[in-house]
């Protein structure tokens, strides 16, 4: 580094520290990343509180962030490194653990590595979910030689994340809870503690509740957002498309309420679709048409001089007969989704699917405006959220689609009061949404962020889509061309790389912050996995399920002892989308961690320079960072650096983009985030001011379909199905719904609280002391028809069975649930790991009783299903 | 003299406990000892019924039971006009829980700590180290002469709790009871609890 800044001197210091102070650092309780100030007295954590002066909390927490001093004091944590002695592997098993030296331990790795390396490196598989500390994975990964950086089990939305970027050109959406009048949540919890940006979501949720915001509920499950809606519509899990599509029936069809202007201007809407279900094409350009109705001619979508875009209708082009793409639409709802079918499938009345349309329609205010800091914009404060829940379904993707189209018939896409990208334009120009190929929304964000891949989170592109090629990732993201994020797969392609056309067998694993036997369905095929791996090198706080496989563990640092790289607050995801400041926070150590502790980043820097990797690593990492632009802070080709001395650096250069200046004060209670100004409008909503156009119509998927339906048959794996590459959005049942129901006559599903995440927070004892005290926590959630008619009664324990496993657990007698339906509340939870004292035993292991098979994913988002039929019982009966 | 009092609004209390575990991290509570919750029911019946989350505490009332009847004078009204338990006085009798009208008081017989044995740094700050006696909300008496509020509506993020002087009729506290017709809970009880509720 050029010059050294006074920040790096003063945080890098580990001599004299203030026997009381406040250190202002970020929460990582959850994958959000709120700030917080953690006081340190004596060099012991005793209190942690948000930061009252960054907008992510606003001096609020949540009780998760509190409950974090005593996992810090957890006596079951690792604090030296573990070698397992059983060489059997399995749930339950005890590894044999013996206590090892630093430098054994680092042999024992380095050797074992180095023979992956020398004979193919890509058997090297990295599992992470060590959010926005990506670049450890990557680097390394990109200076080992393999692509297995992009793997971990947090099973969360590989259809939504997709249909996010493809419509408001960002990884994440929200409601904009600023002026928002309408909201419909499906299957999520914005708002109620467990959704993004919690403390700013919580807190915009209560403002409209203030102002008389309405909110409906829509999921099996009255959980704490539906306590709190005005209306709580209880579903069958997995049949939400099905309910959107009923809906934009009505919508389109029954009131024709939809924001044609809109659909017109930044949509596909208007354009032209033959019989073949492609784009009519314009000769010699190839570009997309549409029908002008003024001039009573076709134009290309991109000609400035449309006298009116016609939405409807059939017309001729070059002896070819077409319809707009919205007529189709039209046309296909009207045909498929009537009230009665939509009725039947999610069990919600006809009548009351009418209204909820109905109020959504009417409350979107079509055709009014706002002005914002000079700027007519349209004004839509309707919009329907949806997150896990939904996306979590073989159906993923056309759910997820079917949902988003609500949204975009009424105009709302990024527009004051309606749904919101997580920032699609970045600061300062950093990335952007665009019209990409076709005159289709795309963006760069993904790559922009991490500069030189083409990943945010392990996030590829799926516009345009990418061509379809053999596997060579166990993720297999080279038959995914559309998606963008593809968490699970590679489970199915570790335990069966042949089947998988996987060139080589994975032979050794690294994992860290991610424990796929308790977050990915089918337990017992997690296990195979995990076993089908010759070594497996593990970092943790706590030993989980997870680690319980594994061959080495090392202690790894609490987020109170360690930095991260810098922003941990990615604006994309992690700062709340529409109006506000763009701000960059930090995690930095709070406390020394214990003697034989020590940050995992730290860890595999170090292996990466005893391997000779020093200089590829550096340049991989001053490429994934961005740090190569600037001489004087870029790394150095043979330098060994520290988490901490990179993370500054990356201060330093976010400081320099961002024409601010980092002081002795910055990332002090003086100055606790590096503030860069308010968004303009243009940032805080994209879409009513970009040329871009959200699709209503995938037509791209037809040719991607036949491109990976050709692939996959020349790679003789004739299973791939290819059903789903539709452009019009359907709704397909998940396959639990394709058995008759006689013998596992109910639907298993979950719902959060505000308490947990992951599996990390169910061996909290303060988590704990507080959620078995409540009534519906951690119990089985039975209605009380539903238990009258199988006589069982509340606090009974009782059996939940499914084809693929069997957990017990106690009966909470309901009104709050389906009577379709057994419910749980809590997450993550029923887990054994001998070290977690305080979680095992406590609920239910929802995963355990998920089939996992191929027949269970959906090919276009690689989404597995979690849909399960259960049948309940008591105990002996 | 200013009487310090808490507007609760049941409209925007989500459940999520975030002041229960406030309150724990402030205090130092041991295992099973809440100086606040949130408590929760149903009622109705599908597919619409009511649930509804309800933060408890004491209710720092103006003729408080748990003073009148307290042997010791342990449990007693500050100068402040807050109730507080002055615990090398309390004889563990628990007059006090039998004649309050709220679930706000825990008698702890031993100490005792989440991690059995083995007392973390955070437990060895000592907070509350008596044992035999009762144990309750005292308003976050320490962060209020520091001129902080309590704990749990500094950390609330809905804001559903609002801390001030009912004393004072323009004070948020006394215009919310106004506007939203506060109500105190088992008012029969002639108690005047100070933590009024909205809905």
């Amino acid at each position: 580094m050029g010059e050294v800044s006074p920040v790096d001197e003063r945080r890098l210091h580990t001599g004299a520290q203030p026997d009381d102070e406040w250190v202002v650092t970020s929460c990582n309780a959850c994958f959000n990343i709120c700030a917080i100030r953690v006081r340190r007295k004596d060099g012991k954590v005793v209190d942690v509180k948000g930061d009252p002066d960054v907008a992510s909390s606003k001096g609020k927490l949540c009780g998760k962030s509190k409950a974090r001093i005593v996992d810090l004091y957890n006596p079951n944590r690792v604090l030296r490194p573990l070698k397992r002695t059983n060489p059997e592997k399995g749930i339950g098993v005890d590894p044999g653990w013996v206590e090892i030296g630093w430098d054994e331990a680092m042999d024992l790795v380095v050797d074992r590595l180095r023979k992956v390396l020398e004979e193919d490196p890509r058997k090297l598989v990295i599992n992470t979910f060590d959010l926005c500390n990506f670049h450890i994975a990557q680097a390394f990964a990109a200076a080992f030689g393999t692509p297995n950086d992009q793997f971990y089990t947090v099973t969360c939305g590989n259809g939504l994340h997709t249909i996010f970027y493809l419509t408001l050109g960002a990884i994440n959406s929200e409601i904009d809870l600023d002026c928002c009048q309408h909201m419909i949540l499906c299957g999520s919890q914005l708002g109620h503690g467990v959704n993004n940006n919690p403390l700013e979501g919580i807190a915009g949720m209560a403002d409209a509740r203030r102002r008389g915001a309405k909110l409906v509920v829509i999921d099996p499950i009255c959980g704490h957002a539906g306590a709190k809606a005005d209306e709580w519509v209880p579903i069958l899990p997995g049949t939400d498309g099905a309910l959107a599509l009923g809906m934009l029936n009505v919508l389109l069809n029954d009131l024709g309420i939809y924001d044609a202007d809109f659909l017109k201007h930044k949509t596909n809407a208007p354009y032209l679709v033959g019989a073949d279900g492609r784009y009519v094409r314009e000769e010699g350009t190839g570009k997309p048409q549409v029908w002008d109705a003024g001039a009573g001619a076709p134009r290309p979508h991109d000609a400035h001089d449309v006298v009116d875009y016609a939405l409807e209708g059939t017309f001729e082009v070059g002896g070819v007969e077409c319809r707009t793409a919205f007529d189709i639409l039209k046309e296909h709802v009207r045909e498929n989704f009537s009230l009665e079918k939509v009725s039947e499938i999610t069990t919600v009345p006809a009548e009351t699917i009418h209204r909820l349309a109905k109020e959504f329609g009417e409350a979107a205010r079509i055709g009014e405006t706002v002005e914002i800091d000079g700027v007519t914009l349209p004004f839509r404060p309707a919009a329907i959220e949806w997150k896990r829940g939904i996306s979590h379904h073989k159906n993923s993707w056309h759910s997820c689609f079917s949902l988003m189209l609500l949204n975009t018939v009424l105009g709302n896409l990024n527009a004051p009061g309606g749904i919101l990208g997580t920032n699609p334009n970045g600061p300062f120009g950093y990335w952007n949404m665009f019209a990409g190929r076709d005159g289709m929304l795309t963006t760069d964000q993904h790559s922009k962020l991490f500069i030189g891949f083409d990943s945010f989170a392990c996030f590829i592109s799926p516009y345009p889509p990418r061509e379809v090629k053999p596997p060579e990732n166990v993720n297999l993201r080279e038959l995914f061309p559309v998606t963008g994020f593809l968490p699970t797969i590679p489970v199915f392609s570790i335990a069966d790389p042949e089947k998988f056309r996987i060139p080589y067998e994975p032979e050794v694993m690294i994992t860290c912050r991610t424990n796929p036997m308790i977050s990915n369905p089918g337990t017992g095929a997690v296990a195979e996995m995990l076993k089908k791996l010759d070594f497996i090198i593990g970092f943790g706080i706590k030993i989980d399920e997870t680690l319980e496989f594994a061959d080495i563990v090392l202690p790894e640092a609490h987020d109170f002892e360690r930095y991260w790289f810098f922003p941990p607050n990615a604006p994309a995801g992690f700062q709340k989308p529409g109006q506000g400041d763009w701000y960059y926070q930090i995690v930095q150590p709070v406390v020394e961690p214990p003697p034989e502790v020590r940050s995992w980043i730290d860890v595999m820097m170090e292996v990466a320079e005893r391997l000779g990797l020093q200089e590829k690593f550096n340049d991989t990492m001053n490429m994934a960072t961005g740090l190569l632009f600037l001489d004087h802070l870029k790394l150095e080709p043979e330098k060994r650096y520290t988490t901490g001395e990179i993370c500054l650096r990356l201060a330093e250069m976010f400081a320099f983009i961002g024409e601010r200046e980092i002081t002795s004060d910055t990332f002090t209670e003086k100055e606790p985030a590096l503030n860069l100004g308010p968004k303009s409008v243009e940032e805080a909503y994209a879409n009513p001011l970009n040329d871009a156009r959200a699709p209503v119509y995938m037509e791209h998927l037809i040719d991607v379909g036949e491109q990976v339906k050709e692939v996959t048959r020349e790679l003789g794996m004739d299973f791939w199905d290819v059903s789903s590459y539709n452009p019009l959005p359907n709704w397909t049942p998940c396959p639990a719904f394709e058995e008759d129901g006689e013998e596992y006559d109910l639907f298993l599903t979950s719902s959060r609280l505000a308490l947990h995440t992951h599996s990390i927070s169910a061996d909290n004892p303060w988590v704990n002391d507080i959620c078995v005290r409540n009534p519906l926590d951690y119990n089985i959630l039975l209605n009380s028809e539903t238990a009258a008619r199988k006589g069982i009664e509340d606090g009974d324990t009782v059996c939940v069975e499914s084809r693929t496993g069997k957990v017990k657990g106690t009966v909470r007698v309901t009104e709050c649930v389906h009577p379709g339906v057994v419910g749980t509340l809590g997450g993550h939870l029923g887990q054994w790991a001998a070290h977690k004292e305080i979680a095992r035993g406590k609920g239910i292991c929802h995963n355990s009783l998920i089939a996992f098979d191929w027949d269970m994913v959906e090919t276009v988002s690689g989404q597995s299903d979690s849909c399960a039929r259960v049948r309940i019982y008591k105990e002996g009966g | 003299m200013a009487r310090y009092g808490m507007v609760i609004d049941l409209k925007l209390c989500i459940g999520c406990n975030a002041c229960t575990m406030a309150c724990k991290a402030e205090h130092g509570t041991q295992p099973g000892v809440f100086f606040g919750r949130v408590l929760e029911k149903e009622w109705g019946k599908y597919p619409k019924p009511t649930r509804l989350f309800m933060p408890v505490l004491c209710y720092h009332c103006s003729d408080p039971l748990c003073v009148a009847v307290c042997p010791t004078g342990a449990s007693h009204v500050s100068e402040e006009g807050l109730v507080l338990i002055d615990y090398d006085k309390c004889a563990g009798c628990r007059a006090c829980i039998a004649n309050c009208p709220y679930p706000s008081r825990t008698y702890v017989s031993k100490r005792r700590y989440y991690f059995p044995d083995t007392p973390i740094p955070y437990d060895k700050r000592e907070l509350l180290r008596h044992e035999g006696v009762v144990q309750k909300c005292d308003f976050c008496v320490e962060r209020l002469r520091q001129g902080e509020q309590p704990a749990c509506v500094e950390t609330c993020p809905t804001s559903c709790r609002v801390f001030g002087d009912l004393e004072d009729p323009e004070s948020e506290v006394s215009v919310l009871i106004r506007e939203r017709e506060g109500f105190q809970l088992y008012p029969e009880k002639r108690t005047d609890p100070s933590v009024y509720y909205v809905r």
